[in-house]
């Protein structure tokens, strides 16, 4: 069956396709996190679960 | 905008349906161990299902997996959501009413399972047996949940979504998409039906679903309470926000193309297999991106891992997610699962993922929330260090002795002497020879077991110890979201602004999902329409149809395999190499995932039937040291022929070709057959008046395997 499968095998550009949306989503996102001036929005976001969960009322 | 200019808002928690999620997470972990442990007794004696149907292994097997993941670890999912989403969001969940239907609806759903299962209701597809009223139970449980999710999301007071979020986000959108596929189903009665996909389609669908299961229930909703919890534990923020940005998107983008590296050597067309292969060794560096950011996060504080059980639970959950996370891609190696595949070294790999990563980090989150939604002070320290030394020895023992059992079975099957034959050619010697390391498991799981009921004990206690008047929703005051409008839109830019998207970010992740799915997918379906069909290759006669429904229903697939796999020694078992074509009319496939009994795939005309009749009562008789259970009901319980017609029916709307006339007979034609094999065994003392008994249907189809092209070269 493996044989038959193979040797129908009839669409060459998926795998190429695959590479590249494979390739485009990693690129992007490492411009993106590693762009200029991020440091500091990171330290920030990071920071999130640390703040007070919402002060208390009475305070 | 200064704060002190800023209008407050004051808001409460629902911390109540936290604290239900929380308590029903330790009753379903202590069912669904307690399940573990029975069957896992049942492998080291035979006789542990004390004669009784409701209880053998094929059927106890199936509830012990679905009430740890979606029950256990389903639950403490839900708690650790609720609790962190409310608190990164600064705003009460959505509406307390869905809340409470997601919370009695999933409850339902655990105990639909639990009644349904041992009944021998089951679609047979692992971690998906659920039958299809409980399946569109299910979708609207989680359609609820996400309505919650994403209502609490929108009414938030802090704009941008914090990476737990991101994780909790792909989990909701992922598994309903997992779920309504694999459960695409066609009913027959109200507790039956056919899948859709047949054969390789099927086997491809199931472990898409199947391995994303382990990915987005498993991995992806304890990642984002891992990214929401250590830090809280250890009051320090993340390691590296960019590594959990890249662990983030990495690991959902490859997780979704590496589930045919379940059906390995299997009639899986070969690019599939290689896909699967290639983006599973891929996501070693995500995995441990993930593990190292969490372990990293407790840089200089290691003194407190040594005194305090929360950071001892988190501290080993991440080491078994890396441990799992690496042996997953190993095992998918070709070579390595060639030797792996069917044996317990899988068991052990996905106990060491299910203890070590699920169990222990629902255990670190317990400790954590459990004192402060009650607001008093854990009961004993003492006890959850017992709990977690207990805990470990016990995953130490189990996944010791599945790795060293799983290999040596593995090596025992693939023995081939220099004349070219088996070195163990009976199948039941390599199960005699692993039997004391059943013994071990059943040892191991006892701990993990116990350490189960201290927790339940500690956490009881601590409960009990909270004063009542201090069981108040208490209200907060944070400053109102000025950012949701238009003006205060464009402030920030990249990523950061992704963030606060909601909805364009949960797009982007679905989109992420749906690629490696659809590139997977497309060929697979597309493959149909040039595997040549063999016209050897028959529908089931109404009997065997009967007879499959009844190996199913026995949950026959959970022992043995249905797929000859290309290798020597495979062939030189069981036979001739199976092929793609031979299950174009299964529905649902059969080809299982381990052999603790051996493959059946050509076990047509193998043995006389009087030979499966005996052995179906008593297997010790016809292979001594065996340790399948007797299935003596199946010689009380009558054939439910009155169905015959609307099955075929049902086959025949989904592409079987039966025809009016095979459906219209369909109840005399079995009775024939039925009446054929039963005189068939007359001569050796079977009584005739046992025809319509469930054990010929059964004998009919098993002598039906593998027949259609066995011959064949």
């Amino acid at each position: 069956m493996k044989s038959s499968v193979l040797s129908n095998w009839n669409i060459p550009w998926l795998p190429s396709l695959a590479l590249i949306l494979f390739l485009t989503v990693f690129i992007i996102m490492l411009v993106m996190i590693f762009r200029k001036g991020s440091k500091e929005l990171y330290a920030a976001q990071s920071a999130l679960p640390l703040e007070e969960e919402g002060r208390k009322n009475n305070e | 905008m200064s704060e002190s200019n800023q209008k407050m808002e004051t808001f409460s928690y629902d911390d109540k349906i936290v604290k239900m999620f929380a308590s029903v997470t330790l009753l379903w972990g202590v069912v669904g161990m307690l399940v573990g442990l029975i069957i896992a007794s049942q492998l080291a004696d035979w006789r542990m299902n004390f004669g009784i149907e409701w209880l053998t292994f094929g059927r106890l097997r199936p509830l012990h997996t679905n009430a740890v993941i979606f029950a256990f670890v389903g639950n403490s999912i839900f708690a650790g959501i609720y609790y962190s989403l409310q608190r990164l969001c600064k705003a009460r969940l959505f509406n307390d009413t869905l809340s409470k239907i997601h919370f009695w609806g999933w409850q339902l759903i655990i105990v639909a399972a639990a009644i349904t299962l041992p009944m021998g209701y089951t679609t047979s597809k692992e971690y998906a047996e659920l039958e299809w009223p409980i399946d569109i139970a299910i979708a609207v449980v989680w359609v609820i949940f996400a309505i919650n999710f994403f209502g609490t999301l929108w009414r938030r007071r802090e704009k941008h979504i914090y990476v737990s979020i991101w994780f909790y986000i792909a989990t909701i959108l992922t598994v309903a998409l997992l779920h309504i596929v694999n459960s695409l189903e066609f009913p027959v009665s109200l507790m039956k039906s056919y899948p859709i996909f047949a054969g390789v389609q099927d086997a491809m669908v199931q472990w898409w679903y199947g391995h994303n299961a382990v990915a987005f229930f498993l991995t992806t909703p304890v990642l984002g309470l891992m990214y929401y919890f250590v830090p809280k534990a250890i009051n320090r923020p993340i390691y590296s926000y960019r590594l959990s940005i890249v662990h983030f998107w990495s690991l959902i983008f490859i997780y979704i193309w590496a589930g045919p590296h379940h059906l390995l050597y299997t009639a899986l067309p070969d690019w599939a297999q290689t896909l699967g292969m290639i983006f599973s060794l891929m996501l070693w560096a995500p995995s441990w991106g993930g593990m190292i950011n969490g372990l990293l996060t407790l840089r200089g504080a290691w003194d407190r891992v040594r005194r305090e059980p929360i950071l001892k639970f988190f501290v080993t959950a991440l080491t078994f997610y890396g441990m799992s996370t690496f042996e997953g891609p190993l095992l998918s190696i070709k070579s390595v699962s060639a030797l792996g595949h069917y044996t317990d070294w899988i068991i052990g790999h996905v106990h060491s993922g299910g203890i070590g990563w699920n169990y222990f980090l629902a255990a670190g989150i317990t400790y954590y929330m459990v004192p402060r939604l009650w607001k008093t002070e854990l009961y004993s320290v003492k006890l959850g260090n017992i709990q977690f030394w207990t805990g470990t020895i016990g995953l130490g023992l189990y996944y010791v002795s599945m790795v060293v059992a799983g290999i040596t079975q593995g090596l025992m099957w693939q023995a081939v002497d220099a004349n070219g034959a088996l070195v163990y050619p009976d199948f039941v010697e390599t199960v005699t020879k692993i039997l004391p390391l059943y013994w071990v498991r059943l040892v191991g799981g006892l701990l993990v077991f116990a350490s189960m009921l201290i927790m339940v004990y500690n956490m009881i206690k601590t409960i009990r110890g909270a004063k009542k008047e201090d069981q108040v929703e208490e209200v907060f005051k944070a400053p109102a979201p000025t950012w949701k409008s238009s003006k205060n839109k464009d402030q920030d830019q990249g990523h950061r602004k992704l963030e606060g998207m909601t909805a364009t970010f949960s797009v982007l992740a679905l989109i992420a999902v749906l690629v490696g799915t659809a590139i997977e997918f497309i060929p697979a379906f597309m493959s149909n329409n040039f595997i040549k069909i063999s016209k050897d290759v028959k529908p089931y006669t109404p009997l065997e149809l009967a007879g499959r429904d009844i190996y199913i229903r026995e949950g026959c697939y959970t022992c043995h395999s249905q797929m000859i796999r290309p290798m020597a020694n495979e062939k030189l078992r069981y036979g001739k190499v199976s092929e793609a074509t031979e299950f174009i009319y299964d529905r649902p496939f059969q080809w299982g995932s381990r052999r603790i009994g051996p493959d059946l795939a050509r076990e047509g005309g193998k043995r006389p039937n009087f030979w499966h009749y005996r052995h179906m009562i008593d297997p010790r008789e016809m292979t001594p040291g065996s340790i399948m259970p007797e299935y003596s009901w199946l010689t009380r319980k009558k054939t439910g022929y009155a169905i015959l017609p609307k099955k075929l029916k049902v086959m025949a709307a989904l592409g079987v070709p039966y025809s009016q006339d095979d459906i219209d007979n369909a109840i005399v034609n079995a009775k024939k057959q039925a009446a054929e094999i039963t005189k068939e065994m007359e001569s050796s003392g079977v009584e005739m008046k046992v025809q319509d008994k469930q054990i010929i249907a059964l004998i009919a189809y098993l002598q039906r395997l593998g027949t259609d092209l066995g011959g064949q070269e």
